[in-house]
Order: C-alpha cells, then sequence, then structure tokens
C-alpha cells in the first residue's frame, strides 16, 4: 500500500519502522530536518521535508495514489487540517491522532463531512486499557476479541502460583474453567504449547477464554483477591481524566496524588473522587494514603522516571498490581528488566492502533481480518477472522484433524453468542468467528493450513 | 562492524559478477575463441561466493560506516577478479596491468594501458567483457542487486548511497527496490534505443553494443585503435553524441518524463546549465580550432562536428575521441580539461564534481560574498526552486575540499614517475574524474607508467567514481580499531 506519515517523532518512526517491514511504500513529511534525516536514513522510505498540511507537499507526496494517510504530527491541529486536506486531494483513508479532548466532537463533525476514517486519542486508548487490566488482577495485558466476548490476558507464573509446575493437561483437569493457554514466553522464546507442556516460575502465559471465565481464573489464582477497587493513582493528567470518566462510580474508591494544585481542584471538581495534594514520591505521603492496603497502583504522572520509582516502590510494599505509564518508548525495555512488568503506554497504544487499522486494510482485499494483537512481547499474533465460505481442510472438519502449521493454534471459536474452547472434535462452521494464534506472520485464515 | 552482513553482501556481488561473465563467454563462443578464460574465472568466482550464501547474520543492524566499506570493498574485489580474463586470455598479460584496465571499466574511467594501435588484435569476447564492465559500473552493481534480491536484508540504504552520485540522493519511489529498478529499466532501455539507432548508420552490431556500453556508462573503451575515428562514420558520431548527452543527464529527469511530471523538468536548473555549457563550449570550441594557426579543419561544419563530439564526449566523462584534442589549440584544451573537472549531472552514470555541486558552489560563494559587505544578511540557498538544507551545502563544500585533496595527493606521489607535469596532472585528473584520455603521453595509452603508478591510478579512479568517501572509510585506520 501506498502510505502517508505526517510527523517523524517517536510515533511516526515507529509506525513507520513497522509498515517498512511489512513491504508498504512510505512516505513520511515533517517539518523538523533532523527527525526527519535520522528516518529516512534509518528506514527504506521517502523523506519530504516540510509542513504536512501543505496542500502543494501533499500532492507532490503523491496523495491523490495515497491508501492511507496517518498524521501523528505534535500538534492536533496540524493533524486534523492534514487529514482534511488529504482527503479532498484524493486519499482512500485516513488517521489522526487527536490529544485535545475538546476537539474530539469537532472532529466527529468534521468525519461526517469530511468523511475522514479514524481518529485516535493515545491517552483515552491507554485509558481503556488500564480499565481492561484492572478487571483481572495480576494480568500485565489485556486484549480483547469478538467484541469483547472473548478476553486474552498475559500474566508471569509465579512460584506460589496454583498453577506452577503442572502440565497444561493436568491444568485442564484440576481447574473447573474453561481456558485454553495458548502462548508461552520462557527466556526470549515464545512457544505455543502442547497438553504436556509443563508451566515453570517466570513464564509469561497468555490464555484466552471469556470474560467470565478469566474473572473466575484469575479469582483462583490470586487467593481471596476480588476485583481491584482501593486504587491509589499518581499523576492527574489526561489518561487520569478518562480513566476517571471510564470508571464511572467506582473511581470513588481511588485516590489520586497529584502535585499541581490547580489540577487537584480541577479533577475534584469535575468528579467525585478523593484527591490529594502532594508530591507522590514522597514515602511518607504514600504511606499515609495506604499503598499497604492498596488493591492496585497506577503510576500516571507526566515524568518516566518518577512512574518507574513510585511502582518499584510499590512492587516492594507488596501492592498486588502495579499498572505504570511510561511516555517514552525508548525506556520501556529498560523498565521491563527492572521488573516493572505491566507497562501502560499512550505512544505504543497508538502504534500499535494504527498498526492493526493499516493491517485490517490490508488484508480486507483478500481476507477478513476482525482484529489483530500481538503479544508476549509481539512475539505471537493473534488474529480474528470471520469464516465466510467453505474452506477445504478448515469447515466442517475437526480441529485435530486440521492439518495446522507448526506453532499455530485454534485458539476460540465463537458461534453466535457461544465461546467454544475447541477441543479435538469441536468443528468450524461458515459464519463462525475463530481466533487464530502464530509465531509467524498470518494475513489469511488459510495460512494456517499446511 | 557487521563482518557477516559484509561477507553476505559480498558474496552476492561476485555471484552476481559470475553471472555477468556469461555474456562475454558467450560473445567468445560465437567468435570461435577460447571460452577457457571466462570459465575458468566463473569458477572461481563460484567457489569463493557460494560458501557466503551459508553465512546467515543473526544480527542484521548495518550502519553507514559498514555500507560504504561494503561498496568500497565490493568495487575492489569486483575489479579483482573481473580482471582475471585478461590475464588468463593472455591479452594482458602483467596482473597489475588488467587490473587497472579492469577498474577503468568498472569506474567508467575508459582509461586504457593496451599500448596504442594493440586493441584491435584483441579477441573479441575479452574485449566485449572490457566494455560490459563499463556498463555494469555505470549505474552501479550494488545499485544492480538492490533491484534483483527480493526484500532487501537488514539496512541496506547506505549501499545505494554510498554508490549513487551526487550531492543529494533522493530515491525515486519510496521502495529501494522499485528504485533502484527503475533505474536499471531506464538505462537498459536506453542503452537498447542506442543499439538500434548505431545499427541504422550501418554499423555491425558488436561494435554497436560495444559502442553502446561505452555512451551509457560514459565509459569511453572502443574497440578500434583510433576510437571513434577509426568508423569515420559522420552519423554514428551525432548519434553517439546525443546519447553521451542523454547519459550524462540525471536519470530522476527520464523518470519525470515517464510520470509526465514535466513542471519537474522545467524548473530543474541542473539540466539547464548542464546542456548550456555542453553546448557553450562546443562554439568555444569549434571556433577556436577552426580559427587555429596550425590550419586543423578546413570546413566549420566538420570542426562544429568534433568540438560538439569531443565536448559531449568529455562532459559526460566517457572519453570517446574523432580528434587528437591533444594537438588542439590551447585555449580549446584549456576548455576541456574544465569540462573534465565538472563532469555531468548527479545522479547520471557520469564522474567529475557534477554540475549541480558546481551550481550550490556557485550559490553559497554569491551569498558568502554578499556577507561580506552586508553582514546581517539572510539568504536561503535554493535549488530547483527548492530551499537547500544547511546540511547540504555543507557537506558540498567539504566534497570540493575533499575532492581538490583527493587529486592533490595521488598528483604529488605519481609526480615520482618521472613523467612530465602535463602528463602526471592531466593523468590523475583523468583517472579521479572517470574520462579516461589524458594530455601529454597518456593520451591514448597508460601503457608508459610503471607498476606502481599504475596501481595508483587505478585506486584514484576508485576513489573518483565512488565520489571518494567509501574509499576513504576503507583506508582509514579508526574504522579497523577494535572498540
Amino acid at each position: 500500500m501506498n502510505i502517508i506519515i505526517i510527523g517523524s517523532g517517536t510515533v511516526g518512526s515507529a509506525i513507520c519502522s513497522q509498515l517498512v517491514k511489512e513491504g508498504h511504500d512510505v512516505t513520511v513529511i515533517d517539518s523538523d530536518e533532523k527527525s526527519l534525516s535520522e528516518i529516512s536514513n534509518t528506514y527504506d522510505v521517502t523523506g519530504i521535508l516540510g509542513n504536512g498540511a501543505d496542500i502543494s507537499l501533499l500532492s507532490d507526496a503523491g496523495v491523490e495514489n495515497a491508501d492511507l494517510l496517518v498524521a501523528v504530527a505534535a500538534m492536533d491541529e496540524i493533524n486534523m487540517l492534514c487529514c482534511y486536506a488529504a482527503k479532498k486531494l484524493g486519499a482512500s483513508y485516513t488517521v489522526a491522532r487527536i490529544r485535545n479532548p475538546e476537539y474530539i466532537p469537532f472532529m466527529n463533525l468534521m468525519k461526517s463531512d469530511a468523511n475522514l476514517s479514524m481518529t485516535i486519542n493515545p491517552e483515552y486508548a491507554t485509558a481503556k486499557e488500564i480499565v481492561r487490566n484492572l478487571k483481572f488482577p495480576g494480568a500485565t495485558k489485556v486484549d480483547t476479541f469478538c467484541d469483547g466476548m472473548v478476553e486474552m490476558a498475559e500474566f508471569t507464573v509465579t512460584k506460589n502460583s496454583p498453577i506452577c509446575d503442572l502440565s497444561l493437561l493436568d491444568l485442564r483437569e484440576k481447574l473447573n474453567i474453561k481456558f485454553l493457554v495458548c502462548g508461552v514466553l520462557r527466556g526470549d522464546k515464545a512457544y505455543i504449547p502442547s497438553g504436556t507442556f509443563v508451566l515453570k516460575e517466570g513464564d509469561s502465559i497468555c490464555i484466552t477464554a471469556s470474560e467470565e471465565e478469566l474473572v473466575k481464573f484469575f479469582r483462583l489464582l490470586g487467593g481471596k483477591r476480588k476485583k481491584a477497587k482501593h486504587l491509589i493513582i499518581t499523576g492527574a493528567g489526561r489518561t487520569t481524566y478518562y480513566l476517571a470518566k471510564l470508571l464511572g462510580k467506582s473511581i470513588a474508591n481511588a485516590t489520586i496524588i497529584e502535585r499541581d494544585e490547580a489540577r487537584c481542584e480541577e479533577l475534584s471538581a469535575e468528579y467525585n473522587i478523593s484527591v490529594t495534594h502532594g508530591d507522590s514520591t514522597s514515602q511518607e505521603l504514600l504511606l499515609e494514603e495506604g499503598i499497604e492496603s492498596c488493591d492496585a497502583f497506577l503510576a500516571l504522572s507526566d515524568v518516566d522516571e518518577e512512574n518507574a520509582i513510585v511502582s518499584m516502590y510499590a512492587k516492594k510494599m507488596g501492592v498486588p498490581q502495579i499498572i505504570t505509564m511510561i511516555r517514552s518508548l525508548s525506556y520501556i525495555n529498560f523498565f521491563k528488566d527492572a521488573g516493572i512488568d505491566s507497562i501502560v503506554s499512550p505512544k505504543s497504544s497508538t502504534v500499535d492502533y494504527i498498526l492493526r487499522f493499516v493491517r485490517g486494510m490490508a488484508d480486507a482485499q483478500d481476507s477478513e481480518i476482525e482484529s489483530l494483537h500481538t503479544v508476549l512481547d509481539g512475539k505471537i499474533e493473534a488474529l480474528e477472522f470471520v469464516i465466510k465460505e467453505r474452506i477445504d481442510g478448515l469447515t466442517e472438519t475437526p480441529i485435530s484433524k486440521i492439518k495446522r502449521i507448526p506453532n499455530s493454534l485454534i485458539a476460540c471459536i465463537a458461534r453466535g453468542e457461544d465461546i467454544i474452547i475447541p477441543s479435538g472434535n469441536d468443528i468450524i462452521k461458515i459464519g463462525d468467528r475463530v481466533i487464530v494464534l502464530a509465531t509467524g506472520s498470518i494475513n489469511n485464515i488459510k495460512d494456517i493450513l499446511n | 562492524m557487521n563482518y557477516k552482513m559484509l561477507g553476505r553482501f559480498l558474496g552476492l556481488v561476485l555471484l552476481i559478477e559470475a553471472g555477468l561473465l556469461i555474456f562475454p563467454m558467450l560473445v567468445a563462443l560465437i567468435y570461435n575463441e577460447s571460452a577457457t578464460p571466462f570459465l575458468i574465472t566463473i569458477g572461481i568466482l563460484a567457489v569463493v561466493s557460494l560458501p557466503t550464501r551459508f553465512i546467515k547474520p543473526k544480527n542484521k543492524r548495518f550502519y553507514a560506516k559498514d555500507g560504504f566499506i561494503c561498496v568500497a570493498l565490493s568495487w575492489i574485489l569486483l575489479s579483482a577478479f573481473g580482471a582475471l580474463p585478461f590475464v588468463l586470455s593472455g591479452a594482458i598479460t602483467n596482473y597489475i596491468d588488467a587490473f587497472f584496465e579492469t577498474v577503468s571499466g568498472f569506474t567508467t574511467t575508459g582509461a586504457s594501458i593496451i599500448p596504442a594501435g594493440g586493441i584491435e588484435a584483441l579477441p573479441k569476447g575479452v574485449l566485449f567483457w572490457r566494455s560490459f564492465t563499463h556498463w555494469i559500473g555505470g549505474m552501479g552493481i550494488l545499485v544492480f542487486m538492490l533491484a534483483i534480491i527480493p526484500n532487501a536484508e537488514g539496512n541496506v540504504i547506505f549501499l545505494m548511497r554510498a554508490e549513487v552520485p551526487g550531492p543529494q540522493k533522493g530515491k525515486l519511489v519510496p521502495k529501494l527496490k522499485d528504485s533502484s529498478l527503475i533505474l536499471y529499466v531506464i538505462y537498459l532501455a536506453l542503452t537498447l534505443l542506442q543499439v538500434a539507432a548505431l545499427l541504422c548508420t550501418g554499423m555491425p552490431i558488436y561494435d554497436c553494443l560495444i559502442n553502446a556500453f561505452g555512451t551509457m556508462g560514459t565509459g569511453g573503451f572502443s574497440v578500434l585503435n583510433d576510437s571513434i575515428a577509426g568508423y569515420n562514420n559522420p552519423a554514428a558520431e551525432i548519434i553517439i553524441a546525443i546519447f553521451l548527452i542523454i547519459a550524462g543527464t540525471n536519470y530522476n529527469i527520464f523518470f519525470y518524463i515517464l510520470i509526465k511530471k514535466f513542471r519537474a523538468i522545467s524548473k530543474n536548473e541542473e539540466l539547464k546549465l548542464y546542456l548550456s555549457i555542453v553546448f557553450i563550449s562546443t562554439l568555444l570550441i569549434s571556433v577556436n580550432i577552426f580559427n587555429s594557426a596550425a590550419l586543423l579543419y578546413d570546413s566549420f561544419g566538420h570542426a562544429l562536428r568534433d568540438a560538439l563530439f569531443q565536448a559531449a564526449s568529455i562532459m559526460s566523462t566517457a572519453g570517446f575521441t574523432t580528434a587528437s584534442f591533444d594537438t588542439w589549440p590551447y585555449f580549446s584544451q584549456t576548455v576541456i580539461i574544465i569540462l573534465m573537472l565538472i563532469g555531468a549531472s548527479a545522479g547520471s552514470t557520469a564522474g567529475g564534481l557534477k554540475v549541480s555541486r558546481l551550481l550550490i558552489l556557485f550559490k553559497s560563494m554569491k551569498r558568502e560574498a554578499r556577507k561580506i559587505f552586508k553582514p546581517n544578511s539572510v539568504k536561503a540557498l535554493k535549488l530547483d526552486g527548492d530551499t537547500l538544507s544547511e546540511d547540504t551545502v555543507r557537506s558540498t563544500l567539504s566534497y570540493f575540499v575533499f575532492y581538490i585533496m583527493a587529486m592533490i595527493i595521488p598528483f604529488i606521489i605519481l609526480s615520482l614517475d618521472g613523467k612530465d607535469f602535463i602528463t602526471t596532472s592531466t593523468s590523475v585528473i583523468a583517472c579521479f574524474n572517470n574520462i579516461g584520455p589524458a594530455f601529454g603521453e597518456a593520451f591514448s595509452s597508460y601503457c608508459g607508467f610503471s607498476d606502481p603508478a599504475t596501481l595508483l591510478l587505478s585506486f584514484v579512479m576508485l576513489f573518483g567514481r565512488l565520489e571518494i568517501m567509501p574509499m576513504l572509510v576503507l583506508f582509514s585506520p579508526s574504522t579497523w580499531k577494535k572498540n
């Protein structure tokens, strides 16, 4: 596909790197010479220096033949203008990053008027991710499939966990829960496990189940622990605002610590919430706010280092669930190595979101990818397909008889309202939604057939 | 340094060379000559390069430095192995001379070591290979490699940067592979067009191919002792002159024609200046040689024909000759030396400083002069209507310094060989700018130089073709220091 990216910042370059790898023709426009030359020196793309909202520049970049324009420049206004202009000039699809919540209604207006395809609000996406994670205490990452009917959660096996040192077959017998372990990350290597696979301490595993079953699973895993109620949140930035909005009434049990007094007042005026004005890096204050007894600790301030440090402290104090927001993409791996495992990042959410959109677009031509997530550090891809027609060797064939490529798995079948965690005798019917996992790249459901 | 990636790339380059050697081998077979020299070379190349296909680099990171070194080593190795057929066939007995001849071919210099009058006696297959190296080296073998390998592994953009000449290196389309492919398709189409045009003048097909390789690669090797003059065919001379001018044009122009972006052509300053220089120098030379005291020409038409051919041939850095310009009046010789130094357009197959660099240098000179009497003036430099980045201006200025140094140093060393001043200085200029014939003793052959001198000149040609940096990186000690 022909893709134009406006903005060569961290998000622009992260999107660029992946799109080039997937073989798209990418043109990047930015007015900052330094970051632009860096991007065009590193990736196989064309760099054009200038303002992305400049009509003549856009047509020089070949916007009329572009399949997609991604606007991730620093300024919302530029992104909006770019998308509007690109659409008028003939680009097929546009994606704009809009961070200022005040512009969202405006964008909706423009969406219907100028037929814009999609906007992404990074902080809102992050807040949504946090809400998903909070549902399952212990999970480090949660993705949803089939319109929210199926959940896929990642977590790390600890020594005292009831599932440690069990084979998957034993696990299924022991726990009366319908779920499937569909991926294991041990060290650097990702496995799609068979029934005899034994889980070990330190494995990151990825499981699929319906929401109720997954709640049951995590309850079993965490002993008596219930859904997180008492939250401590540091920082009252945009993400915290959206989080408060999404959590609705249950935010009443949260304590927010924010250094800026004006922000504190603003937040408490808007939501029924307990706000403390103070320095979140003060141990004294954290103890006073009850870090020892809270259910979850969310470090969402604007300063990455601060988030990392207070998260480490929270971990030491034994907080069962800790979510850390890291803005800088380059920090993420450092902090992961330092033991902070549940990291949310507005930037990587944006990147994931846009890549998913591109994949969906590219694949829509020959098959129907409904959703796509990468799990276990991006080592395994999970895709949801809709089965529209008869496929020899796949539909109406018992799962155990389907000849799959190695390192692939049919993780779940959704038929109407039913969620089937497939065993060997289940069959795939036309109209089903199927979730497939593989360590390689899959673009079509037929790709998993050997 | 990523040695595994480097090994893999170099292996691939040599494998491609082995493939390309099949063409001269076929020619040798057609003319009932011995194909063994080529067969042996192909065998050696296969033995050397095939094992590298089994190198599986884990780390595919490839930085600018690795790219430069890869390009520099590829060119040296290509020439080192490409010289074998000359030695094996007995056409050139001394290996260093054969290396010089091959470097001269790949770098599209066209400077020959074969003694004057000795070319026509050589086997046709060897002569075909000699000119075919022009065609391969013209657009660049790594560009060719990038065009044919399926999705380039790792970060190979630096390979193209290091090989395609010019101050600004843009891709035609976002993907490197597609860009390289487009370049080669244009190159091939123009070459075939020239072959067809030359066939119409009654030239034999073998000579048509050789001359088209020499023209489009802006090389200048010929199969006749007297170069193009030996044909005594005015129509062929005009056709070659036109295609020389075409070969010295930035290939982006042809791409714009293909995609009908005529606006971009009309505002291209380099093209305008390039054509102006060719035509103005043609006029100056023709008037000068026609009015010379030695009564060289009896009709102005003939003088104009020779002047046009020589101007086009020297400016495009091919170095074909239809007249002994070393006997022309001094003014014409000066014009020719200046043309040698300027060279043709960036993004073409030619050598030299490049017209676009000249434009940038002039513009920044003008700006600096203006700053002397108006110290606070600010002026952005524009090329083709777009503002030039200060980075480009700075790197062009520093390239100019490197350019001067890269000729002065070999000039000093070469003068130890004891040749006269004119021969020594113009040999370095003609080799560095990839022209071929120089003035004085080196007009038709470089056979008078000693072995160390020919080796030095071989590297001067490589420095010139790769625009200094790749070779400089290769030879700088800090590159090889272990950190």
